[in-house]
């Protein structure tokens, strides 16, 4: 983790930080994972200095705003000046080294599972006539809360291993002889939040085709997602062609604010059984490959078996405007109360630096990004045609690197879903 | 008023200072025999849009256009083709943001007084000269680019910043004499900021098949182009 601010809140960016940002640019390696801290002040030249990075593909520096971050870690209650002091844990969770005992992923709600639990209750409780778009909402919602409390139920009684080594390190607990296992201080459980997007733009493509054109019935539509829209082609195709997250375009992005603000205090007065909180985020990790399995098609015209965007990212295979629009809609909710960790991941040609420019006008999008209030981003550069060489002829492509879900890897030694998932990704072209 | 549209994309990189949304214009007069943008040649063709969507969609993200240092470029097609439009659309996008830069890409193929009237309310011009001789123009794009050499002339004096854009096509363009007289067209203009070499895109072929049509360009595409640079001579002032 590189710059930020001091425990007192002064600029922590220094010659060390430009020299470790350089180094990481001369090495090509995927670790040291390289975080970037930065904030409204931070100058461009920094931001340029980390797409140095971006350019040589290496997936990283993932970018943190502590604009965003310090608040949400307050109102979590943090001190301040440990807040200054955040690091990340494996990806990007947040957490506070020597003083932190908060587990960062225990656990990850499936968005596009809760509307699909929804839409059932919802098509079964009512005659279609009666519904109205708000009834799906709020049954929506319901559902989220109801997952959150059963996390909070799950988790009443945790123990944890002994880790001898973490503790000789952490503060007190050598003076105190007491393993950092039985709490720090900090001991709050962190949340994943799967499928953002996909859930967002199902929920839009339900209220375009349910209830604005009336193409089709709320119970219609369950059996379609059943049957991965089969004998509907039309319908397949009005649903992908209903709002998507990613574009500026407010019909999915009010409705990516709801959700957000729902997920951001869905906990709000909980405590688990260290007294510690539940801490809500927009970040898949490996979820977005699993929690894609436990669900049929959903009602954005994905279909069976096809997995979910990682993390905090536009759905695979949509049209999208371009990156500028992206960083739009994925500022439109407010991200203190879910900046758990969960990145903006977006995907740039790399075509983008063919001009020595490219570098300045990338760095320009993610200071857009950090001024808007996100809270995390990371991007890959990738050509497609690339991947699907090396997919053909992995031997020649032994040092590409790419940007997973939290961290950076070399492609040709993924599994196949995770390489499939990158191709599947939006390239934004320059 | 309406326009044909092709395509508005955002953050293009290379069209201009700053990261720029771009807006393709439908309908070109030219008919280049290396287009690599076929689909855009056709009057008809594109999307029917009014000068108030393409300048809401542009506006929708003109606060990072703005704060980049970027701003709005006019392309196609042949964008002077459909002049009235782009004039119609940096008005509304005016009165609504005013720190936006405008570019256009442009043939040159126009008449003097729709150039000019363009060209002046452009912070830069992206010039394509393909040819230094009526007769490279009249083999190779169909057209008689006297308006072309004329709308050039003017614009080495008119102060409005300009780049060069030279596509080098094997065997067509690219050879010393030809590049020669291009550099002795654009010498003398103090306003001209550089000069880019574009080679020939291998892929032009790629779409005419898509659009019924067939591509054969009377060159060898798979030659690469001579890239060696042009040679301006410094204006006597």
């Amino acid at each position: 983790m590189l710059g930020g601010v001091t425990r007192d809140g002064k600029c922590a960016f220094n010659d060390l930080s430009r020299l470790c940002l350089k180094a990481c640019g001369e090495l090509k390696l995927v670790d040291p994972k390289i975080n970037l801290r930065v904030d409204k002040s931070t100058p461009l030249s920094i931001f340029e200095l980390g797409t140095e990075l971006t350019k040589e593909g290496l997936g990283f520096p993932q970018y943190a705003n502590d604009d965003v971050v310090i608040p949400a870690l307050t109102r979590w209650g943090y001190a301040l000046e440990d807040a200054r002091d955040y690091s990340v844990a494996a990806c990007w969770e947040f957490l506070i080294p020597g003083c932190g005992m908060d587990i960062n992923n225990i656990d990850a709600v499936n968005f596009v599972g809760c509307l699909d639990t929804a839409l059932r209750i919802v098509a079964q409780r009512r005659g279609d006539a009666e519904l109205s778009f708000d009834d799906v909402k709020a049954e929506f919602f319901a559902e989220i809360r109801r997952r959150a409390d059963a996390i909070v139920e799950k988790y009443r009684h945790v123990e944890i291993l002994p880790g001898p080594f973490v503790s000789a390190i952490s503060t007190g607990c050598v003076a105190n002889a007491r393993d950092l296992c039985k709490g720090g201080r900090y001991n709050n459980f962190g949340i994943h939040g799967t499928g953002i997007a996909v859930a967002v733009d199902s929920l839009a493509s339900v209220r375009e085709l349910v209830f604005e054109k009336q193409l089709v019935t709320l119970s219609e539509l369950v059996t379609l997602l059943d049957t991965d829209f089969a004998g509907r082609p039309d319908l397949l195709a009005a649903a992908k062609a209903a709002p998507k997250m990613g574009n500026a375009d407010s019909r999915a992005d009010d409705l990516a604010k709801e959700l957000v603000d729902v997920w951001g205090h869905a906990f709000d007065g909980k405590k688990n059984d260290r007294g510690g909180v539940f801490r809500p985020g927009t970040g898949s990790a490996m979820y977005y490959v699993w929690h894609a399995r436990e669900v049929p098609a959903s009602a954005d015209g994905r279909l069976k078996g096809l997995p979910f965007s990682a993390n905090y990212a536009p759905s695979l295979d949509v049209p999208v405007k371009g990156p500028v629009s992206v960083v739009k809609s994925f500022t439109e909710p407010d991200l203190v109360p879910v900046s758990n960790g969960g990145p903006l991941t977006i995907e740039i040609h790399d075509s983008a630096f063919l001009e020595p420019d490219g570098v300045t006008k990338v760095a320009q999008l993610v200071k857009y990004f950090i001024d808007r209030g996100g809270h995390q981003m990371q991007i890959n550069t990738i050509n497609r045609e690339t991947l699907l060489d090396a997919q053909a002829h992995p031997e020649r492509h032994r040092h590409l690197i790419v940007r997973v879900w939290g961290w950076s890897g070399y492609f040709i030694e993924l599994d196949k879903c995770f390489q499939d998932q990158i191709i599947k990704r939006v390239e934004l072209k320059g | 008023m309406t326009g044909r549209v092709f395509e508005i994309r955002e953050f293009t990189l290379q069209d201009g200072p700053g990261p720029r949304t771009t807006v393709f214009l439908q309908g070109c007069p030219l008919r280049c025999a290396w287009c690599h943008n076929p689909e855009g040649q056709e009057f008809g063709g594109g999307r029917e849009m009014t000068d108030l969507e393409v300048a809401d969609e542009v506006i929708k993200t003109a606060d990072f256009l703005v704060g980049s240092g970027g701003g709005v470029t006019f392309s196609g097609g042949e964008p002077l083709s459909q002049a009235g439009f782009v004039l119609a659309v940096i008005d509304r996008l005016r009165r609504a943001e005013s720190h936006l830069t405008y570019a256009i890409e442009t043939s040159g193929f126009a008449s003097a007084e729709v150039y000019r009237e363009v060209v002046a309310k452009m912070d830069l011009v992206l010039q394509d000269v393909k040819f230094p001789d009526l007769e490279g123009y009249r083999r190779w794009t169909g057209v008689d680019a006297s308006s072309i050499f004329g709308n050039i002339a003017w614009l080495k004096d008119s102060g409005v910043p300009f780049v060069a854009r030279i596509p080098c096509i094997p065997g067509v363009n690219d050879t010393r004499e030809a590049k020669d007289g291009v550099a002795r067209l654009l010498a003398g203009a103090p306003n001209l900021l550089k000069v880019e070499l574009l080679p020939y895109n291998r892929l032009a072929g790629a779409k005419y098949a898509k659009l019924g049509r067939s591509y054969s360009p009377g060159f060898d595409g798979n030659r690469v182009p001579d890239l060696s640079p042009v040679k301006i001579v410094p204006s006597p002032n």
